[in-house]
């Protein structure tokens, strides 16, 4: 009993003192991405981007110092990175929070960030709803139905009239669908089936099979990066499932470049829709690209990569623009409208949304030198976020 | 119609065997011992890394490659299980549970700093890519092969498990253990092997796994829940339990996703609740 | 899965408009009980390893379940629109997260006198009993699978209890609290501070967390590598647990 009471008294104590800390003259930037677990590469990669920035810029801006804070998550967990935000803001005085690679993730913190008044920089998930959450949250990632709706569209205009969609059953998964179908039957097509594979699906081969028995003229294919993009790729050719005889569209990871090198010859004519292009021609993409590989034992950058560094250039600038002034609502006002060139291509926040517009590449897997490589077949520029605005 | 089924039995076979070989290891040892070794996925998972990087850094063919994942897991277990493991037999269950589970954070931690976080890839030589069309049904190759290895490892587990010496110690030991003992028979030596060979079957399914479900520092995690499905399902101690379990699994699974896709993940764990209740031992379970 | 049902069980109410949070509470802990003992005449079927795997099946089916209807929790991004009220009309929530740390320290008082009560009853007893010869008991005339269902749905409402509290001090609920990990974390805690105390699940719980707390904070990539490390030298050095380590040396002394 005693005891027990002693222990309350220990604990409460060290709430009290560890709040006490002062603002100092560094800029402290919270990081809050899922370090270990199922997606620890995409928080390797995104941080890696992070790095690459600062490493080329300088660690200091307007005057402070930048100082990182790196707190882990361990996979989607919403209420612990609202936690470690919350533990960032009250007990490491952080000026800024970044980060949030998962959609879950990103809304659990979102609260804090208006409570607190502090900027979010939403570095990857790309959930649409994320930036209608809090009025200090700016994206510099993408959204889904901003790369998946044109895409649809597209599609259409080249020819193909019906689709099959297998996306994985997750908020991602399911907003590229509902996009990608959109986009897709308000051009005229039409959906031909639908179907939804578990996040973490070991074994495509029962999906892909449904997807033959249909044989429809295209198949749209949704799966979050990793080892998934290779492992479906290869039970659609088990299936005889690949172009000509077949379209095989997606969004950007399913060809990105391990799972290219994994799938080999049969990932062929692959056509993709992505914001950022790892071969894109373009002085400043091969300045990053060369940058990056340099730094990271010859690992290519890739999406989580350039969020994460144009996250950093977002920073850096606003800063720069508010004078050293860390106030949420300055900075926020500064990244309203913020234009720049990026490695990805031209790219701006829009000031009403404080979401990214961007160009949408479409590309093709082709063979370039002897290497098979995402070929740019199709920009369409200056895309904002189709469901804004839908909402309300 | 037909032809569905077929491939559908086809590919969740393949899938099942994947599973068997993960896990009949570990019902082995977890029969003979009760030893509950949580981290006999991460032996998985490194016969994955192994058998990745010998082919990349070395340029061995994959036939070379998958041995070398069965032998290298075999002697790395052996070395863990004469320090570290042995002086678990005798702690409670919980205390495994917790020591494994260490033992897999370990493992994890140690691949992300050596290996990295990337997904690896496996280069498949030529021969074992694409299909082959038999009667208008598109089979893979690949999952032909994983059946094929698998078949053949389970005719020499049977084999050696009914006809040799050390498969007679091995079943003495697994039905009696304070018998064997009592008999004058090394328990000890003989369970040292089991373990070898069990991490080894492991290490050589991880390295098959690779091309199917990738490999990541986080495949210990991963595989664990499908290989203890498999060890509970089938019964513990027994080859023919988890080789059946394994294939129900597999067979569950992908049908069940492809007939049903909308509950098709419920399906094996209702599955695994049902059977349990009504046979508590698994299907083959002896004790 | 029952941490996850209770904090499903006070986000939903909330959401649909009842943020208050002592009723809420309570509400949710009853529900995870009533749910546990429902679920306890099967769990009480099996024992080993099938009791391992039945629960581990039932709560991925659970998982499975909260994820296939989005429409009622949010599916994988997780249930959002929780609104705690403050407690007694008076503390709000706030961002330094007083009220929030104080609220759950009440309430962790209150369950473990609870528990304490409880252990030191004849039922507590009778637990015992079963612990230390499971045979024993129906031969002395004790219903002991009828202990078990009863002490299966209270611990299951503590679970719940903790989960409402997560739901409502954190205003997030998402499929992890259903989770395999998450389960897995809260067995690592009690044995790591030893099993059949209710001080070590305490302990254990304090020294996990800081230790990871710590850890991540000096390197977020690899912390779990001295995490398994200390799991190893607790078995290793301390097989019954860090409590019952400590109880050793005081004996010693003694």
């Amino acid at each position: 009993m005693l005891k027990t009471t002693a222990l309350a008294m220990v604990l409460g104590l060290g709430v009290a003192w560890s709040s006490g800390a002062v603002a100092q003259e560094t800029l402290k930037i919270g990081v809050i991405l899922p370090y270990s677990g199922p997606f620890a590469d995409a928080a390797n990669q995104l941080q890696a981007g992070i790095d690459l920035y600062i490493a080329e810029h300088g660690d200091e801006v307007a005057g402070r110092k930048i100082e990182l804070i790196k707190r882990d998550t361990g996979g989607p967990a919403p209420d612990v990175a609202r936690r470690l935000a919350q533990e960032l803001v009250v007990r490491d005085n952080v000026d800024i929070l970044a980060g949030f690679a998962l959609t879950p993730e990103a809304l659990g913190a979102a609260e804090i960030a208006t409570e607190a008044q502090k900027l979010m920089v939403v570095m990857n998930a790309a959930t649409s709803v994320i930036t209608e959450q809090s009025p200090y949250i700016v994206r510099t990632s993408v959204t889904i139905p901003q790369v998946n709706y044109a895409f649809g569209t597209w599609a259409y205009e080249q020819g193909v009239r019906e689709a099959y969609t297998l996306v994985a059953d997750y908020g991602p998964g399911i907003d590229a669908e509902t996009s990608f179908a959109k986009g897709f039957t308000e051009a005229g097509g039409t959906i031909v089936g639908a179907d939804r594979t578990p996040v973490a699906n070991p074994d495509f081969s029962a999906y892909v099979q449904r997807v033959a028995d249909a044989d429809p003229e295209a198949v749209y294919i949704f799966v979050p990066g990793g080892a998934q993009p290779a492992a479906i790729g290869k039970a659609l050719v088990d299936r005889g499932l690949s172009p000509p005889d077949i379209k095989v569209l997606g969004q950007g990871e399913l060809t990105h470049p391990e799972a290219l090198e994994s799938m080999g010859e049969t990932a062929r004519g692959i056509i993709t829709t992505f914001h950022y292009t790892l071969e894109r021609d373009d002085p400043l993409n091969k300045a990053y690209v060369d940058g990056y590989t340099a730094a990271n034992n010859g690992r290519e950058p890739d999406l989580f990569s350039i969020g994460g560094y144009d996250g950093m250039h977002l920073i850096y600038e606003a800063v720069k623009a508010t004078n050293g002034d860390t106030s949420g609502d300055a900075l926020i006002e500064a990244a309203k409208g913020m234009a720049w060139d990026s490695p990805r291509g031209p790219m701006s926040i829009d000031p009403e949304t404080r979401d990214v517009i961007q160009t949408v590449y479409i590309r093709e897997v082709q063979e370039v030198d002897g290497e098979l490589q995402n070929v740019i077949v199709h920009e369409i520029p200056n895309v904002k976020d189709p469901l804004h605005g839908a909402a309300q | 119609m037909i032809s569905q089924i077929v491939i559908v039995l086809f590919d969740g076979f393949a899938f099942g065997m994947l599973l068997f070989l993960l896990s009949v290891g570990l019902s082995v040892t977890l029969g003979m011992m009760n030893f509950i070794n949580l981290a006999h996925g991460a032996f998985g998972m490194f016969g994955g890394y192994v058998a990745v990087t010998v082919m990349r850094q070395l340029g061995l063919p994959f036939l070379v490659a998958l041995p070398l994942a069965f032998i290298a897991m075999a002697v790395l277990s052996v070395m863990i299980e004469r320090t570290l493991f042995r002086r678990l037999y005798k702690a409670g269950e919980l205390n495994q549970v917790l020591f494994t589970i260490g033992v897999v954070f370990v493992a994890a931690a140690a691949a992300t700093f050596i290996f990295g976080t990337v997904q690896q890839v496996i280069i498949l030589p030529d021969w074992l890519r694409g299909s082959v069309e038999i009667g208008g049904i598109r089979f893979g190759i690949y999952r032909a092969f994983i059946i094929l290895v698998a078949l053949i490892i389970t005719a020499l587990l049977v084999f050696g498990l009914e006809r040799t010496r050390l498969g007679a110690q091995i079943r003495a030991a697994v039905d009696n253990q304070r018998m064997a003992q009592g008999l004058g028979l090394d328990v000890e030596r003989v369970f040292a092997i089991t373990f070898a060979l069990g991490c080894g079957l492991a290490g050589l399914g991880g390295a098959l796994a690779v091309e199917i479900v990738g490999l990541s520092p986080s495949f210990g995690f991963q595989m664990l829940v499908y290989v203890l499905i498999v060890v509970s399902v089938g019964g513990l101690g027994s080859i023919s339990g988890s080789f059946a379990g394994a294939a129900l699994l597999g067979i569950g699974d992908v049908a069940g996703k492809y007939f049903w896709p909308e509950i098709g993940s419920f399906l094996i764990y209702l599955l695994l609740v049902a059977i349990l209740l009504v046979r508590p031992l698994g299907l083959f379970g002896k004790r | 899965m029952f941490f996850g049902l209770g904090a499903y069980f006070a986000g939903i109410i909330s959401v649909r408009g009842w943020g208050e949070p002592i009723s809420g509470l309570l509400m949710a802990g009853i529900f995870a009980g009533v749910i546990g003992y429902v679920v306890s005449f099967l769990i009480t079927r099996v024992q080993h390893l099938a009791l391992i795997m039945v629960t581990l099946g039932l709560g991925f089916l659970t998982y499975e379940l909260a994820n296939a209807m989005p429409w009622l929790t949010g599916g994988t991004d997780g249930l959002r629109g929780i609104r705690t009220w403050p407690i007694f009309g008076q503390f709000k929530f706030d961002l330094w997260g007083y009220t929030g740390y104080a609220y759950a320290l009440a309430v962790l008082f209150l369950c473990f006198l609870l528990s304490r009560r409880l252990v030191n009853s004849s039922f507590g007893l009778a637990l015992r009993g079963i612990r230390e010869n499971v045979k024993r008991m129906p031969a002395i005339g004790a219903d002991h699978k009828g202990h078990l269902r009863l002490i299966y749905a209270i611990s299951a409402s503590i679970a719940g209890l903790a989960g409402a509290l997560m739901a409502q001090t954190t205003n997030t609920v998402a499929l992890d609290s259903l989770s395999f990990e998450r389960s897995a974390d809260v067995v690592v805690m009690l044995i790591l501070g030893g099993t059949g105390r209710l001080y070590g699940a305490i302990l254990g719980t304090i020294i996990f967390l800081v230790a990871r707390d710590q850890l991540a904070g000096i390197n977020p990539q690899y912390w779990y590598f001295g995490i398994g490390i200390l799991l190893m030298v607790v078995v290793l050095f301390m097989p019954k647990g860090i409590l019952g380590f400590l109880a050793r040396i005081v004996d010693r002394r003694n």
